[in-house]
């Protein structure tokens, strides 16, 4: 066993001396591997646009190089390795969801180019489900925009987004890749794009990405003995055709996005055994009319999940519907801008009967001059036909030409899903919506010095929720809104960048200190007050570095969680953990094309861990992948 | 003092590692009991998070939270159903685990585990017979406590067998399956169906005896729309002698009778957050009709899970699990209902035994 652990070591060592001595051969730089966000300019005309350009809030984009490191897996690693965000992870082939300071999953947005694609039902989406490889540009908006975003918007959003359409006449690209890594990981996908040669005012695209894994890790259970994981197999499979099409003025852009995936639910470590299988199926259409200063959205969402378990022939298939239109205007003049929306929602879960529908108009008033910029903006959603309004305000002051800060206060507010309302047994057709205020604070600093420059973000943040939704239950888990909760905390992230000839090295820390805790209970006898939510971790300790020399990239990360809780009354928690990992990347020209070729891995020091009790997390896991630029 | 470039850049890596709570949380030192007699709860844990627990009380001391952990260093499942004592070892069937847990009844010590689907409640029969209920299933398990091994299995013609109870050589069985209003009855001797016995409800969950030797099955699923009924029933003759109809919103479970077997006793569990059909009722076996008004009110919020009556002292010993999301509690009322006294348990009471 011994033996075969050196030679496996002998091997990896052997392939990076390999990379490294071709590097050294190679002279020739391709491109600038460190180049950081790709700029499009446009004009923004929706909400998500708005937010990622004039929030005065933290966001976080992921840069494209991020993004390339990360192609072959999913938005939920990237989450968790590259922000101090907390993903609750149930383990491998098992639901990944977001914990924005420390809100729960429902109260977390996830949007693809506008659109929310939170289960319509659970309220929540499943990260581990959605590739990277499948989106252009992935930012993180932290705090409530329930403004801008509608209801659910409390923690914080994901923002998922493609490119709008260049139309350029001729233009075509086109690359494939694939990897290949520990546990029986393999991956394929590709990515074509291609305008019309003659006008250049068509714009097809198609990206696909199968993957299938084995997942068949060892771990140590309970008593320190070596397990192998099982029932853990997982296959997936997506397909997103887009067409856009330039308009005498404007354009209209149409995306489908369709995925399956199946998925073996492996046991905890207290089941002796799991056949319990998954296989989620989703279709997304999006239209997106733009005309000058108008958007028009629509969007249908089908999502399926038909969870099996063999074992105690429980079988279930739910199938959800979401219709989404949204209207948007906006103008600007002087130094004024005003936007305004319109958004429809209608979720129905199939078979049940049972539908949820809401209707909103939302106004975005932004002021901006060189050194000032206030933005008011408020929302009025009927929810059932019950009115709720979300106001809210910022500012942001450029003190220095480096240094600036902001101030901003928020409106929450999230109905009920349709699960917490009539899922059989358990829902709560009595509950009532989540309701609070949300603040933060915070500064950004950036100072340049020679081949030096610094990054810099803190930001303090508190917010307070009533009507807080828990589940309670034992054999049958039931909804309640029992609690006030108040959070509050901060978070910091600094890039130290260097750069000296072909060199190019960043290093960032990022960190977040969140206090989350039951404030009020309906309950006399409840023993959560003043004590941390379950799995909100109050320390997240992000590093990661990154050397680039030619057309070779280095990049490492090293993260800490902290002590998570595992029920509401501190009486129980699991341990903290780090992880390291390490991703070597080279670009080179082969036969007149571009590829390249990556080697990484991912929880280096092999520690054993656990995200969410008793589903263990694999240990050291290479991938090797490879791409081809053939348009 | 003006601070160079790379000083302001120290500073400021350093400001966001600042810590402003301690993290570690406060572990308890694990310990055993020093006599094992006193009261045993069997904390559920929450259904998913395998965190099913063992607790040890004696009046007078601390609780132990969990004395198998304490024992053992590992922790016993995912849902403690129940647990049996049979001869000088203690039987725990952890129902989402798959397996009944043999401990030493005194040190708490592992012994052996036994694989059985979805166990739920075990009937001794003789020293080296038990009879051990599934869910999700048929199947009725025979073991032999001696061995820990599966001797036989016995298949019901309905789903779920849930409670148990030994009269002579015959063993009355709930199916606890919405279609079935059956009281099965197996002869222990030949492990097959010998009679069954028509009930007034339908969905029988648990069988206890009266002083007088007659039977009271309670039956219904409230999650399944299945009204809740008692019925009486003379065990050698089969004969319905009295039913009882619940409202369609009472959902009682737990069932025990009072040393003297003239008082009925169960939980009705509201969990929904109001006070109506939510509390410890209690009831005269010779009662013509149920009682309106619980004995124990439960306040809004709350709701029990566990109800045991002390054979020695006549107290009243109830399980609140708090939302199965913390600590529960054991609260311990006079045969007045007035609280004597309370502890902390694990997550999720469910059960509690005197030993």
């Amino acid at each position: 066993m011994k033996a075969t652990a050196t030679c496996s070591r002998k091997r990896q060592t052997g392939i990076l001396l390999l990379l490294l001595l071709s590097a050294a051969a190679k002279a020739q730089s391709l491109n600038d591997s460190l180049q950081e966000v790709k700029v499009k300019s446009y004009r923004a005309v929706s909400p998500t646009e708005i937010l990622l350009q004039h929030n005065t809030g933290r966001i976080q984009p992921f840069d494209s190089t991020t993004l390339d490191l990360y192609k072959s897996n999913s938005v939920a690693t990237l989450i968790a390795e590259q922000s101090p965000v907390f993903i609750k992870s149930y383990g491998f082939n098992s639901l990944s969801t977001l914990s924005f300071r420390g809100a729960s999953a429902a109260q977390s947005t996830v949007l693809w180019n506008g659109v929310p694609v939170n289960n319509a039902a659970l309220g929540v989406a499943d990260l581990s489900l959605l590739p990277v490889f499948f989106s252009d540009k992935i930012s993180i908006a932290y705090g409530g925009s329930s403004a801008l975003l509608g209801s659910g918007n409390v923690g914080g959003a994901l923002l998922l987004d493609s490119d709008v359409p260049g139309f350029v006449k001729g233009y075509k690209t086109g690359t494939v890749s694939a990897a290949a890594g520990s546990f029986g990981q393999k991956t394929i996908a590709a990515n074509l794009q291609a305008n019309d040669t003659k006008t250049g005012k068509w714009q097809m695209g198609m990206r696909m990405l199968g993957q299938q894994a084995n997942n068949d890790f060892s771990f140590k259970d309970e008593t320190g003995h070596w397990q192998k994981m099982t029932n853990s197999r997982q296959a997936a499979g997506h397909l997103l055709v887009s067409v856009a099409r330039q308009l005498k003025q404007g354009s209209l852009s149409l995306h489908a996005w369709a995925q399956k995936a199946e998925r073996e639910i492996p046991p905890a470590l207290f089941e002796q055994t799991s056949r319990k299988q998954q296989t989620d199926e989703v279709l997304r259409l999006t239209a997106d009319w733009r005309q000058g200063s108008n958007s028009l959205k629509l969007a249908y969402i089908k999502e399926g999940i038909n969870y099996s378990d063999k074992a105690i022939r429980l079988y279930s298939n739910a199938v959800t519907h979401r219709i989404f239109v949204s209207e948007t205007w906006r103008t600007r003049w002087d130094k004024h801008q005003l936007l305004l929306t319109v958004p429809l929602q209608l979720d129905w879960m199939a078979g049940r009967g049972n539908s949820q529908h809401s209707l909103a108009a939302a106004a975005f008033y932004l002021y901006k001059n060189q050194r000032w910029q206030f933005s008011v903006q408020s929302r009025a959603g009927w929810y059932q036909e019950k009115l709720a309004v979300t106001p809210g305000a910022g500012a942001t002051l450029q003190i220095k030409k480096w240094l600036s800060t902001y101030l901003s206060v928020q409106r929450s507010f999230r109905q009920p899903t349709l699960n917490e309302l009539y899922y059989q047994p358990g829902g709560n057709a009595a509950l009532k919506p989540e309701e609070g205020w949300s603040g933060e604070a915070g500064y950004r600093l950036n100072i340049n010095k020679e081949n030096w420059q610094l990054e810099q973000e803190g930001t303090g943040f508190i917010r307070s929720i009533q009507n807080w939704i828990i589940w309670y239950g034992g054999a049958i888990w039931t909804p309640h809104n029992i609690a006030s909760v108040l959070s509050r905390g901060a978070e910091s992230s600094t890039a130290l960048h260097w750069q000296h000839q072909n060199i190019k090295a960043t290093l960032q820390v990022q960190t977040a200190y969140v206090l989350s805790t039951t404030r009020k209970s309906e309950n006399p006898l409840d023993g959560s007050i003043g004590r941390q939510l379950p799995y909100v971790p109050r320390y997240n300790y992000r590093i990661n570095a990154r050397v680039g020399w030619q057309d070779w990239l280095l990049s490492g990360y090293w993260n800490y969680t902290g002590y998570r809780f595992t029920t509401s009354d501190e009486s129980a928690y699991l341990e903290p953990y780090d992880l390291t990992g390490i991703t070597l990347t080279w670009q080179t020209l082969l036969f007149h094309k571009k590829w390249n070729f990556g080697l990484s891995c991912h929880n280096l020091g092999q520690t054993s861990y656990e995200v969410v009790a008793y589903r263990p997390m694999p240990g050291r896991m290479w991938q090797l992948s490879a791409g081809l630029k053939f348009l | 003092m003006r601070l160079s470039f790379y000083q302001t850049i120290g500073w400021l890596l350093l400001l966001g590692l600042i810590a402003c709570k301690k993290d570690k949380p406060n572990a308890p030192e694990p310990v055993l009991p020093e006599s094992p007699h006193g009261v045993l709860v069997a904390c559920e844990g929450s259904l998913g998070f395998g965190n099913a627990a063992l607790t040890f009380f004696q009046e007078g001391q601390d609780p132990i939270p969990d004395v198998y952990k304490n024992a053992n260093g590992s922790t016993i499942g995912d849902v403690l159903q129940s647990v049996t004592q049979i001869g000088n070892r203690l039987f725990l069937c952890v129902n989402n685990s798959d397996k009944v847990l043999v401990i030493g009844a005194e040190d708490f010590k592992l012994q052996a585990s036994i694989s059985i689907s979805k166990p739920r409640y075990i009937l001794p029969v003789s020293d080296t017979r038990a009879y051990v209920s599934t869910l999700f299933s048929n199947r009725i398990f025979e073991i032999n406590p001696a061995t820990a091994t599966v001797t036989d299995t016995l298949l019901l013609p309905v789903q779920n067998p849930e409670g148990m109870l030994l009269r002579g050589d015959e063993v009355f069985v709930c199916g606890w399956d919405t279609a079935s209003q059956l009281l099965y009855v197996l002869n222990t001797h030949t492990n097959t169906i010998s009679r069954t016995i028509t009930l007034a409800g339908k969905a029988p969950q648990a069988v206890v005896c009266d002083g007088e030797g007659m039977l009271w099955v309670l039956s219904g699923n409230n999650a399944s729309g299945i009204p809740a009924t008692w019925s009486r029933i003379n065990p050698v003759s089969g004969e319905l002698l009295a039913a009882y109809y619940f409202p369609e919103t009472a959902d009682p479970i737990r069932p025990a009778m009072n040393p003297a077997g003239d008082t009925l006793y169960w939980i009705s569990v509201n969990q929904y957050g109001g006070v109506s059909n939510n509390g410890i009722y209690r009831m005269p076996v010779i009662a013509g009709s149920l009682p309106e008004t619980p004995f124990i009110q439960a306040i809004a919020w709350q709701y029990f899970w566990a109800l045991a009556i002390d054979p020695a002292t006549g107290y009243i010993y109830t399980g609140d699990p708090k939302g199965f999301t913390q600590k529960g509690s054991v609260q311990i009322y006079r045969q007045d209902g007035t609280l004597q006294s309370s502890f902390e348990t694990g997550v999720g009471p469910g059960h509690i035994y005197f030993q």
